[in-house]
This record gives structure tokens, C-alpha cells and sequence, in this order.
């Protein structure tokens, strides 16, 4: 599903990624580790097509950043931003964050759309916030639930998830990652970035380590705590 | 000016705080810390936990509404003037913000703003001694970085910046909220540890549980604005009494193993609350837990304890 070859990539003298490839199945929950700064985030910007790389190619699906469609089609990926309150307009209300994305999938009937945010919030455990409330109005773990709910309500055939818990306490980080494997059981390609190892460990069938330029698989008893 | 030895540096009592949307942030709230203690406060996003240490530096929005007394080395602070709040915060109450990159002025150096701490209380430092104190918490070429701007940092290092002007003027007590949740885990601990060595009195408020174990000598757990255990971190550690807190810990996450959810949802904070909050989620839950709110104790539940609790 997802495919990157030989993807280099430098700002200015300063390398972050040297002849990386890296593939992920459709059903694959893969997590990406690595010290802060070292380039993870990056490597999801150029999946998404945000951040060309200097060379190397990015397929994801039948589709490939830079190619005659520059964006990604509608549904084709979810991503979860690393700051929840900066990836979401503040003046919004929730039912605009989460109908945004299914207007551009095509779902024109209104009662269709707006059954669909409720059961989206209802999954990622903002059923007692009301769809009518505006973001600045939310504390940083529920933005970054409605990110999460945004990402997936289209349910996305590859989910790009960037530090989708560092806001947010145990219990409700269980229940993020238990939708990020449900996903993946779906038939989603899952990458989850992330500086926490257990909680990767925890849910993905393969562990990556970004460091030295370079990805190296881990054991998930390597992971530190 | 030095509180008396065995006085409370803090003391809340039955704190409520009412948003202008009727939001309740909490619930009635008591709450003391004495001079040296290191506190971790945890629970669910949107418990109220932020609410609380805002309500401390005076930060709530104008139009909120907070009863119940803050009183912190015998000056009331609910109801007090602005000039005062400033004259206290940095002196008197550090504060460590959430997002450091947030905390700063994208378009002014990190030194100056650092060494702001220092001025606008009338102290004077030079620019070099600014650099010294961040060189002291592990910034590296601080000599040079104190002239960039914050793009110039990485997220580490600005949260140790934002610790230096938190702890600038030595206050007894030093307020974070969530100081590590842009940090990875080996830098998050570190954090916490420079944290705890700056300051005499911490509270700190995070997610990272399995963290703070060794470094706090006290957790309070929150639950929709109520406090519902506040116990020494090692008894916490070693078998938390609140239903509420054992499915924290349950939550922790552990290699292949996917980890415990909590089912249901927190109660709406407009809602009037007349049992027990956690109730409606609770395994242990019994007729008497919808009626009756537990009273106050180290552990709130009226189940605590019990056989098979």
C-alpha cells in the first residue's frame, strides 16, 4: 500500500535520510521510533506528498505525490497531525472539522454526514462533547481526538498518524490505539510515529527505528522504556 | 515572607470553578502542598487538571467563575487584583507551559524573553548569566542560541529555557503543566529531573505515569473536577485504591499486548453530578454510588478498601 524506494533527503548540509525504502501492507500496523528531530515527522510529510523528497520514489496505493494529481484523492489517507491544536481551525465548530472531509469524499446527504460525526466522535469517546462546540473550546487531549476523528471517519485506505497520544492520558490513549489496530485490521496500512516504544509495541506487527539517516527493524523487548 | 515550617505552602479549599458556558472545570477541589512535596497530577484529558493550575496562577479566563479559596503563604488569591497575580507569578509561583514551542514569541530572541523573567520583577541579569543558567540545564552553545529566535531551538530545548524562567527567581513553589508531552521518553524523564532539582516545590501535571514513578513523592488523581485519590506515590504505585486509578494503570502500555480501555465517557461538565462521578464507569459500582457522593479521603470511593476492591 504504501511504498517508498531509495528516498534521500537533506536541508541544506544537514541530512535527514539516506536511501531510505520502506514498504507497508494494506492490514500492516507499522510504528516509527526515534530520538526528537531525527526526521520521523519528515518521513510522513513525504508520504503525504507535503515534503519532496530530493530523489527516490513515493507510491501510495495507485497514487504518487508530485505525479498529474498533485493532492491525494479523497479518502485515500488520514492523517493525524503532531499538534492537535495547530492542525485544526480554532473558530471551527467539531461538525465542520469532521464534515469537512466527507463533503470532499462525495457524501452529499446532510443526515448521512452528520450520523457519521456522531459516530465517529462516539468511537474516539467524545460522545458527551456536543458537534456544535468550536475547537478553541476543547482541552489539547480532545483536539486531538476530533484530529483522530477527522483522519478516520473516511476510513482511509492508509492512516499516518504523528504522536496521535502525546496529549492524552492512559486510558484514553488505550482506546486510540485499540482504533488504530481495529483500522488496520480493516485493511488500512497504519504508520504510527511516535517517541513512545511501549505503547508502539503494544499494537504494531513491526517496529522501525529512525536513526543514522537510516530505518532498522527492532524487536518490540528492544524498545526502551 | 518564608512560610512557617509545617504550614501549608498551598492550600485549596472546596475550589469550583464554572466556565461562562455553565462548563463545570471543578468541582470542589482541597487540595494542600507543603514546602519541598512533589506532586504528580493525573487523570483524563479534560478532567480538569489544567483548569486547576490555572486557576492558581490567577490565568483563568475573565469571565470564569472560581469560589472556594486558593491560599497560597497566606495570600488569598481567589478574588485578588491583577497587580497582585503579576507581582506573584514568577516570584512566588513558577509555571512550566504545555507546548514550549507555543510559549514563545517567534519573532524575539529566546534570550531575551528568558531574561525576562528576571526584569520584569526589577531584577537585573546580564545576557551571559542568562546563558550560564541555560548551559547549568543542559542547553549546549547556549552562548550562541540565546540570540536566536525560538525556530532556532528544538522542542527540548525550549521546554529547558521555559524551565530556566520558571525557576529564574527561586519561587517555592513551580507549576508544569504537562512539561513533557513534545519530548520523547529518555528527554521527558530528564525534564522532569531538572525540574525537580530547580524548584523546592513541584506540581506536575502529565500522562506519562510510568515516568514520574521515582521522581514525585505524591499522586493525585482527578476525575471530572473532583480529586478522587491523592495518596504517596508509593502507595499508588503499589496497588492504587480507586477504581478509577487501577484502570490508569491497567491502561499502561506493555510489548504485544494491546492495552486496557476504560468504557463509557466522562460526564458532561455541565451536567449536575449527585453520586459518584466515576459511577457510570465503574466495575465496582453499587445502588449506593449513584445516590451518594463518597466523602473526602485520601482515597474517594466508597468502596475502597472493601474485600475484593
Amino acid at each position: 500500500m504504501i511504498q517508498l524506494d531509495d528516498i534521500s533527503l537533506a536541508y541544506g548540509d544537514q541530512r535527514i535520510l539516506d536511501r531510505v525504502s520502506l514498504h507497508v501492507a494494506p492490514g500492516e500496523c507499522l510504528g516509527l521510533l526515534g530520538a526528537s528531530g531525527c526526521g520521523k515527522s519528515t518521513l510522513l510529510r513525504i508520504m503525504t506528498g507535503e515534503q519532496p523528497p530530493q530523489s527516490g520514489a513515493v507510491r501510495l496505493g495507485d497514487w504518487s505525490p508530485g505525479g498529474k494529481v498533485h493532492h491525494p484523492p479523497p479518502g485515500l489517507i488520514g492523517v493525524i497531525y503532531q499538534n492537535p491544536t495547530a492542525s485544526l481551525d480554532w473558530l471551527w465548530q467539531v461538525n465542520q472539522c469532521l464534515e469537512e472531509p466527507l463533503i470532499a469524499l462525495g457524501v452529499r446527504d446532510r443526515t448521512e454526514r452528520q450520523r457519521r460525526v456522531v459516530q465517529a466522535l462516539h468511537d474516539v469517546r467524545l460522545g458527551h462533547v456536543p458537534p456544535s462546540a468550536r475547537v478553541v473550546s476543547l482541552s489539547v487531549g480532545q483536539a486531538q481526538r476530533v484530529a483522530l476523528a477527522r483522519a478516520l471517519i473516511c476510513t482511509p485506505r492508509v492512516i499516518l498518524a504523528d504522536e496521535p497520544t502525546s496529549a492524552l492520558d492512559p486510558t484514553t490513549a488505550a482506546t486510540i490505539v485499540r482504533l488504530l489496530a481495529a483500522a488496520a485490521a480493516g485493511g488500512a496500512a497504519v504508520v504510527t510515529v511516535s517517541h513512545n516504544g511501549p505503547l508502539l509495541a503494544s499494537f504494531c506487527s513491526r517496529l522501525l527505528l529512525l536513526r543514522n539517516h537510516h530505518l532498522e527493524e527492532i524487536a518490540p523487548n528492544e524498545v526502551e522504556r | 515572607m518564608n512560610p512557617q515550617p509545617h504550614a501549608p505552602l498551598l492550600r485549596c479549599a472546596d475550589l469550583r470553578v464554572t466556565y461562562r458556558n455553565g462548563g463545570r472545570g471543578l468541582r470542589g477541589i482541597d487540595f494542600t502542598v507543603q514546602t519541598g512535596e512533589r506532586v504528580a497530577i493525573i487523570g483524563e484529558s479534560g478532567c480538569g487538571k489544567s483548569t486547576f493550575v490555572r486557576a492558581i496562577l490567577g490565568l483563568l479566563p475573565g469571565d470564569t467563575r472560581v469560589d472556594g479559596s486558593i491560599v497560597f503563604d497566606n495570600r488569598e488569591i481567589v478574588g485578588a487584583r491583577e497587580r497582585d497575580l503579576q507581582r506573584m507569578r514568577g516570584r512566588f509561583v513558577g509555571y512550566v507551559p504545555q507546548n514550549p514551542a507555543g510559549a514563545f514569541d517567534p519573532l524575539r530572541s529566546v534570550g531575551s524573553q528568558v531574561r525576562e523573567a528576571w526584569t520584569c520583577h526589577g531584577e537585573h541579569i546580564s545576557q551571559h548569566e542568562v546563558a550560564a543558567a541555560l548551559s547549568d540545564v543542559g542547553v549546549k552553545a547556549a552562548d550562541e542560541l540565546v540570540h536566536r529566535r525560538p525556530s532556532a531551538w528544538s522542542g527540548g530545548m525550549l521546554q529547558r529555557a521555559a524551565i530556566v524562567a520558571a525557576t529564574a527567581l527561586q519561587p517555592p513553589i513551580v507549576l508544569a503543566d504537562e512539561p513533557t508531552s513534545a519530548l520523547d521518553r529518555p528527554l521527558a524523564r530528564q525534564m522532569l529531573v531538572t525540574l525537580a532539582a530547580r524548584s523546592h516545590a513541584t506540581v506536575v501535571v502529565t500522562h506519562d505515569i510510568d515516568l514520574i514513578a521515582d521522581i514525585v513523592d505524591r499522586v493525585v488523581v482527578m476525575y471530572a473536577g473532583y480529586i478522587v485519590e491523592d495518596v504517596p506515590a508509593a502507595a499508588f504505585f503499589h496497588g492504587a485504591g480507586h477504581p478509577y486509578s487501577r484502570a490508569l494503570l491497567a491502561a499502561l502500555c506493555k510489548p504485544g499486548q494491546l492495552p486496557q480501555e476504560l468504557p463509557g465517557d466522562p460526564p458532561d461538565g455541565r451536567a449536575e453530578i449527585t453520586g459518584c462521578a466515576f459511577a457510570p464507569r465503574c466495575p465496582l459500582r453499587q445502588p449506593v454510588c449513584h445516590l451518594t457522593m463518597p466523602a473526602a479521603a485520601s482515597v474517594r470511593c466508597h468502596f475502597a478498601g472493601a474485600p475484593g476492591a
